[in-house]
């Protein structure tokens, strides 16, 4: 049943309309990976590890977002939840079988977007880098990352998308910057620490190290990181399993 | 079927449902209410997509909430006007089937089957967001009954069906339940109903007012009589022969439509003195008794709360 509740779930998530606006996405993320490289000649595979950092995590955080909504909120939001949750499947399979298809549809979101920053910045060089093809493993774990917490967070709160794209965007861009604890308290540093990109050499921080977290010079092991992102993820699950098991979900306007 | 015992619904300070108790069998049974009334909380507690506040709610002898044995044996039309719009009705009632956890051939079938069953066969396959409102009903059924459930439910299944729609629809509903099934219509329009069945649930303000055959119902309520109208020549000449009588609780006359309205608590008398009456020659053109309509009842109870 997990299977036939993914399939149905993955062609609603990949359909042709959604499959060329994520094309259009990773087109921009090529070109502007292209203009980057050029500014600054000589540090291609920095410059590729910033623009993956700076755009690219930022598309999977919006992917995630934007699918992992689809997983539930957005049958509520539709009023076609009634169908799903009257049918003979359990509620954990469902929710596993629609969870991985928004994993699937995100991550062919995020790997479109890691070929055009890869081919933009190192062209078919890209293809012989060894950080380039470590990037393919880090965006598969940073959208279970991300898309096993922006689950959890739509199957317990209204207004789910809101909250996922003032974390993906204003909180993974600015407490990573901060001082103190709450860089911990975020995924963006731990995937940081994954993919272990270098650092383009410069004399002072600019723009570009606010928008990919370098300001302050904390750092995580890598080790720290897997630890940290599989305890998120387990622990996404088995609080969103129970949630969903215990849940009511009705179309808003029933319950006001 | 459905047992219900001492259920109620709360939704923070608003009451959904208030002390509900009863027992619903097979046949077709209508929940009646206004909007407001309870008939949708009590079909999101039948069909497990809430839990009740206080109280329990049995199905099949079990916990309707999130439970897939129960479902399997139930269908809902939900009064919802929404679908995945991009799909066509066909493929949308093939995922529903499938998720019942039947195999590709075998929904296949079964899709054909159902659509064939509504009225839907030939249009099908068009996108759901080009569906008439009648279509879209049709397909809400069609996703119902593609497992062949012993309990339907049908929350307002008559809204926005122009009157053909209504008739097929109904007959369709009809030889559903010619072959056994439980059938329970939600509705607020009251004639729609009465054309389905005689046996009622009455909601208001979240309580269970009545529930049994609309004629017992009426019955039972003696302080209300029957109220007789009717129409023919001499309103007035008519009127004092029915005021001599002794069950007859009222007499009024209207002139202008040249009609006679009386309450009766022996309306089996009543109707053989009307009938003495025509064959005195008083050109009785109409007789019309709006008690025996569901929608009386209805007002009498909600009156009477």
């Amino acid at each position: 049943m997990i299977g036939v509740a993914f399939t149905g779930a993955l062609r609603d998530f990949v359909r042709p309309s959604r499959i060329v606006t994520w094309c259009l996405v990773a087109l921009a993320v090529g070109l502007v990976a292209k203009l980057w490289g050029n500014l600054q000649p000589g540090q291609d595979v920095a410059v590729y590890g910033q623009v993956m950092e700076v755009l690219v995590f930022r598309v999977l955080a919006l992917a995630a977002a934007i699918f992992g909504m689809q997983v539930l909120a957005a049958e509520v939001e539709q009023k076609t939840v009634v169908y799903l949750l009257t049918r003979s499947i359990d509620r954990p399979s469902l929710l596993a079988g629609r969870s991985f298809a928004s994993f699937v549809a995100t991550l062919g979101a995020g790997w479109a977007a890691w070929l055009g920053a890869g081919l933009g910045v190192l062209g078919p060089r890209a293809f012989q880098t060894g950080a380039f093809w470590w990037d393919a493993v880090v965006i598969l774990v940073g959208v279970i990352a991300y898309g096993s917490l922006f689950i959890l967070v739509s199957l317990i709160l209204n207004k789910a998308m809101i909250y996922c794209l003032l974390f993906a965007f204003g909180w993974e861009t600015f407490v990573p910057n901060m001082p103190g604890d709450l860089f911990y308290v975020s995924i963006y540093p731990y995937l940081k620490s994954i993919a272990n990109h270098p650092v383009i050499e410069k004399s002072k921080k600019d723009f570009m190290d606010v928008m990919g977290g370098e300001v302050t010079s904390q750092s995580v092991a890598p080790w720290i990181s897997w630890f940290v992102l599989g305890g998120l993820v387990v622990f996404c699950w088995w609080m969103g399993v129970a949630w969903f098991s215990r849940s009511e979900y009705t179309p808003r306007e029933d319950v006001e | 079927m459905i047992e219900l015992n001492h259920l109620s619904k709360w939704y923070g300070d608003v009451i959904g449902l208030n002390d509900v108790n009863g027992v619903i069998g097979s046949g077709v049974t209508a929940l009646l209410g206004q909007n407001g009334a309870g008939k949708s909380t009590l079909m999101k507690l039948i069909t497990g997509q809430i839990r009740p506040t206080t109280g329990e709610i049995k199905v099949f002898g079990q916990d309707p909430f999130a439970n897939p044995a129960v479902f399997e044996k139930l269908g809902l039309c939900p009064d919802i006007d929404s679908f995945p719009e991009h799909l066509s009705g066909r493929e949308f009632v093939y995922r529903m089937g499938r998720l019942m956890g039947y195999d590709h051939e075998t929904g296949e079938r079964r899709t054909t089957d159902v659509l064939q069953l509504v009225g839907m066969a030939d249009r099908a396959d068009k996108p759901v967001k080009g569906y008439s409102k009648g279509m879209r009903q049709r397909i809400k059924l069609a996703q119902a009954i593609f497992h062949d459930p012993d309990l339907l439910l049908l929350d307002e299944p008559l809204n926005g069906l122009d009157p053909v729609g209504r008739r097929e629809f109904m007959d369709v509903l009809q030889g559903l339940a010619n072959r056994g099934k439980a059938i329970i219509v939600s509705s607020h329009i009251l004639f729609e109903v009465e054309q389905m069945t005689r046996s009622i649930l009455l909601l208001h303000r979240g309580r269970l007012l009545a529930a049994g055959d609309v004629s017992e119902i009426r019955d039972l309520i003696d302080r209300y009589p029957h109220r007789v109208r009717i129409r023919g020549e001499r309103p007035r000449e008519m009127a004092s022969r029915f005021a001599a009588l002794p069950y007859v609780v009222s007499v009024s006359v209207d002139d202008v439509l040249s009609e006679v309205e009386v309450q009766t608590r022996q309306a089996g008398d009543f109707y053989a003195v009307v009938g003495d009456l025509a064959a005195e020659g008083f050109a009785i053109r109409e007789i019309e008794s709006p008690d025996n309509n569901l929608e009386s009842v209805y007002e009498y109870l909600v009156g009477a709360s």
